[in-house]
């Protein structure tokens, strides 16, 4: 290997202009921020050697015009943390670290854009660091999308789609996502963990609402599929009367669910009374009320007993699984299912080995829209079951014993949002990855 | 082997009305009729899918009509392959033995077996999203025929194929029927298949049996205008027959022909456009001059139509004969063809 005279030339312009550029800011960082010493002047220069290298030294495949932005960016770097925010020992250190990033993430262009909302959140608006950041990250992670879209689909109206709906997804999520980063982690964990009575509170209520939404979508499945299939492989007179009578329990106002319940199995209706000797009666079989067995027994009611929760719960979610089930369902072609007849599957074998199988995309995400809708709802719990509390009705409980101010209840709403939203991505996550195995 | 007897069947506004047709032990039947005669939903009526509304389907002289269809014994490919997606290939194919609980080795033994027919060994371990069309038909057939069932209904399997494997997959068909001798019933609108295959035919138009009866019966002697002209003859015609010691005599279209078909009255008649002889060199019974109005080439063959005194003629006429003779449009031609290629028929309704 050798080097001809005007390469090594160009190597040692690469090497001897970013040693030069250091020693420049050495010089400039002594004479104007006498404060902060040698020592983090001379790293500060080393900084700025290792941020020159990098830039020259790839200059043949960055080339002249973003070598310019990259230096520009590092000059505006150094004026933000250096002469905008003063440049005391901590800032300086603070520069550092954002000026490494930025050099080692300014081949991927839209990389630095992060770096730069990072820098904007907590040097700008330190009071509300986390919110900024999120929705800013969020906002730019869209607009780079939108640029995508608009530079490979030669198709305006994709584009301007595009930007609709991102006004849309704003609307929607901004909302939400300002609430959620409120309370940093370390508030939640408290309010969690805490040994107090708001702590079992908080534990029992968030706990309650999994199992019972769990109980739910279990009946919703174990009832709703047998539907779901007939609806989409049978005809019968009054299929599309139950077709549109489906989507009552989405129609109305939860409220009307809870009044329609408590005026139905409710403590002092026939069906409520009822269902209370039948308990008092089993209760008498298994050893009395006052006996481990029995006592569960004598219990038995619906108004304010998870009971009432679960009632309530599948009323206005099972139809999410149904609908979601017959698309999967409607999914699979009869003929297929025809051809496993064929091969000696009896009706039910076929709907387990063939249907179900094949609908299970459908069927599964089904189950986890029904389960996040039980979980979620509260209108009709409320007046059916007040206690024993779930999350949304302790939620509620908190926010009305504040005299209307979030303080506790907004902790606890966090807290619940965030666990429901884990184990919605959870299963999500755990089903595409099974569906994806199974075809 | 197999029989229908009057079988009637209404699903929505379509009917299959009064079928009936019999297969023997190894017989090759084709089911030919155009697209919406009501094919499928006859194959899927002897498989079981769906009763029958009259009549009777026995299978070996036990009545089956009300028996569902996994315990009819009859394989069933659809004419898109139906294979099972979740399943490989060799899943697929084992699926209804698995579901019998045939023996490890027995099932090992069909699969080596049908693999070794079809020549689809290689594909076992696939997944059978990413076959070609004529790969899942074999999958399809194999699976099929992996329960050996002494019946096998063919729902167009050749259809979506393109015509090289087309070939290819016929001639599979055929050596299944051969070395399994199986029944097959195999319904398809393609009468080049339904001439390679059928042992037996019938022709199907709008949920009826129009004629069913051997391949030479129905091809030689169609039995109605709609049979003739399905299977491909296109010299139809309706004429005033005479018939006497020696023959027929047949007025139609003012033009008189030989015929030794015996029908007298009024009739419908046909000539196969492949027994026309052009400039034909020893006597025919039937020798006509007429001027060429038309000429396609159809790829084997040279359609050549012909206008006798306002009468259409068709002719089908060999590249190597098209060659020598080179008709030009406006020509005048001599053609002609034998007394026993005009067959006659009673016209619909007489």
């Amino acid at each position: 290997m050798t080097l001809t005279l005007s390469s090594a030339k160009k190597l040692q312009g690469r090497i001897i202009i970013p040693l030069a550029l250091a020693t420049g800011q050495l010089a400039i960082v002594r004479q104007f921020w006498p404060q902060l010493g040698d020592a983090i002047g001379t790293f500060l220069a080393l900084v700025a050697l290792l941020c020159a290298l990098n830039g020259t030294l790839n200059i043949v495949r960055l080339g002249r015009r973003m070598l310019g932005l990259y230096a520009l960016g590092y000059v505006l770097l150094f004026a933000f943390f250096m002469v905008a925010l003063g440049g005391a020992p901590h800032r300086a250190l603070m520069f550092s670290v954002v000026a490494l990033f930025f050099c080692a993430l300014f081949h991927m262009g839209f990389l630095v854009g992060y770096v730069i909302i990072v820098v904007v959140a907590y040097f700008v608006f330190p009071f509300h660091a986390l919110p900024v950041l999120v929705t800013l990250s969020i906002f730019y992670t869209l607009v780079m999308q939108v640029r995508r879209v608009a530079r490979h689909a030669d198709n305006y109206l994709l584009t301007a789609f595009f930007l609709v709906s991102f006004l849309l997804v704003l609307v929607v999520f901004f909302p939400l996502l300002h609430f959620m980063v409120q309370r940093t982690p370390q508030d939640l964990a408290k309010a969690f963990f805490a040994a107090d009575a708001l702590g079992s509170d908080v534990r029992e209520a968030i706990w309650r609402s999994i199992v019972t939404s769990s109980i739910s979508t279990g009946i919703a499945v174990v009832l709703g599929l047998p539907l779901a299939y007939v609806l989409v492989r049978a005809d019968f007179r009054g299929k599309s009367i139950l077709d549109v009578a489906l989507d009552v329990p989405i129609l109305i106002p939860a409220p009307i669910v809870g009044i329609a319940l408590i005026m139905f199995v409710g403590g002092s209706t026939d069906l409520g009374l009822a269902v209370k000797r039948a308990g008092e009666s089993l209760a008498a079989l298994f050893g009395g009320a006052n006996s481990p067995a029995g006592s569960a027994f004598a219990n038995i009611r619906f108004e304010g007993s998870a009971l009432g929760i679960i009632f309530a719960q599948v009323i206005v979610s099972a139809p999410f699984f149904i609908r979601s089930a017959m698309t999967g369902i409607r999914g699979v072609d009869p003929r297929l299912e025809n051809v496993a007849r064929t091969l000696g599957a009896g009706p039910l074998k076929t709907f387990a080995l063939i249907t179900l199988p094949l609908a299970v995309r459908g069927v599964f995400s089904g189950a986890i829209l029904c389960w996040a809708r039980a979980i979620s709802e509260w209108g009709s719990i409320q007046l059916i079951a007040y206690r024993p509390l779930t999350g949304p009705t302790l939620i509620y409980d908190l926010y009305q014993a504040k005299g209307g101010a979030p303080g506790p209840s907004a902790t606890v709403a966090i807290l619940m949002a965030l666990i429901c939203l884990g184990i919605f991505i959870v299963l999500h996550v755990v089903g595409s990855r099974l569906i994806w195995r199974r075809g | 082997m197999l029989k229908l007897q009057n079988v009637t069947r209404k699903i929505g506004n379509f009917s299959l009305i009064d079928i009936s047709l019999d297969a023997g032990k190894g017989d090759y039947v084709i089911i030919l009729g155009p697209t919406g005669c009501g094919k499928t939903m006859l194959l899927e009526t002897i498989a079981g899918i769906g009763r029958v509304d009259a009549g009777t389907i026995s299978i070996a002289g036990r009545d089956v009509s009300a028996v569902p269809p996994e315990k009819r014994d009859i394989g069933f490919v659809y004419q898109r392959s139906m294979l099972f997606p979740h399943h490989t290939v060799e899943g697929n194919i084992r699926w209804g033995m698995r579901l019998r609980r045939l023996p490890a080795d027995e099932q090992q033994r069909r699969i080596d077996k049908l693999a070794g027919i079809l020549g689809i060994g290689p594909l076992l371990g696939r997944d059978v999203r990413n076959l070609s069309g004529g790969e899942s038909q074999k999958v399809a057939l194999a699976r099929a025929l992996a329960i050996e069932p002494p019946i096998l209904l063919l729902d167009e399997p050749l259809a979506p194929l393109d015509p090289p494997a087309r070939e290819a997959m016929r001639g599979e068909i055929l050596k299944i029927h051969r070395e399994l001798a199986a029944t097959i019933l195999h319904v398809t609108h393609d009468q080049v298949t339904a001439r390679v295959l059928g042992r037996k035919v019938g022709v199907m138009e709008r949920g009826r049996i129009r004629q069913f009866g051997t391949a030479g019966d129905v091809f030689e002697r169609p039995n109605s205008e709609f049979v003739a002209r399905f299977i491909g003859i296109e010299n139809v015609y309706s004429g005033l027959a005479r018939t006497s010691a020696e023959g027929s005599e047949i007025t139609a279209g003012g033009i008189r022909l030989k015929s030794s078909s015996t029908l007298s009255g009024g009739v419908g008649l046909c000539i196969s456009p492949e027994m026309i002889q052009l400039a034909p060199g020893k006597q025919l019974a039937n020798v006509l001059d007429g001027s060429v109005r038309e000429v396609a080439d159809r790829g084997s063959v040279f359609r050549v139509s012909i206008d006798v005194n306002g009468v259409p003629f068709t002719a089908h006429v060999s590249r190597c004969e098209y060659e020598q003779n080179r008709f030009g449009i406006g020509a005048t031609v001599r053609f002609g063809f034998d007394a026993d290629k005009v067959h006659s028929f009673k016209l619909d309704g007489a």
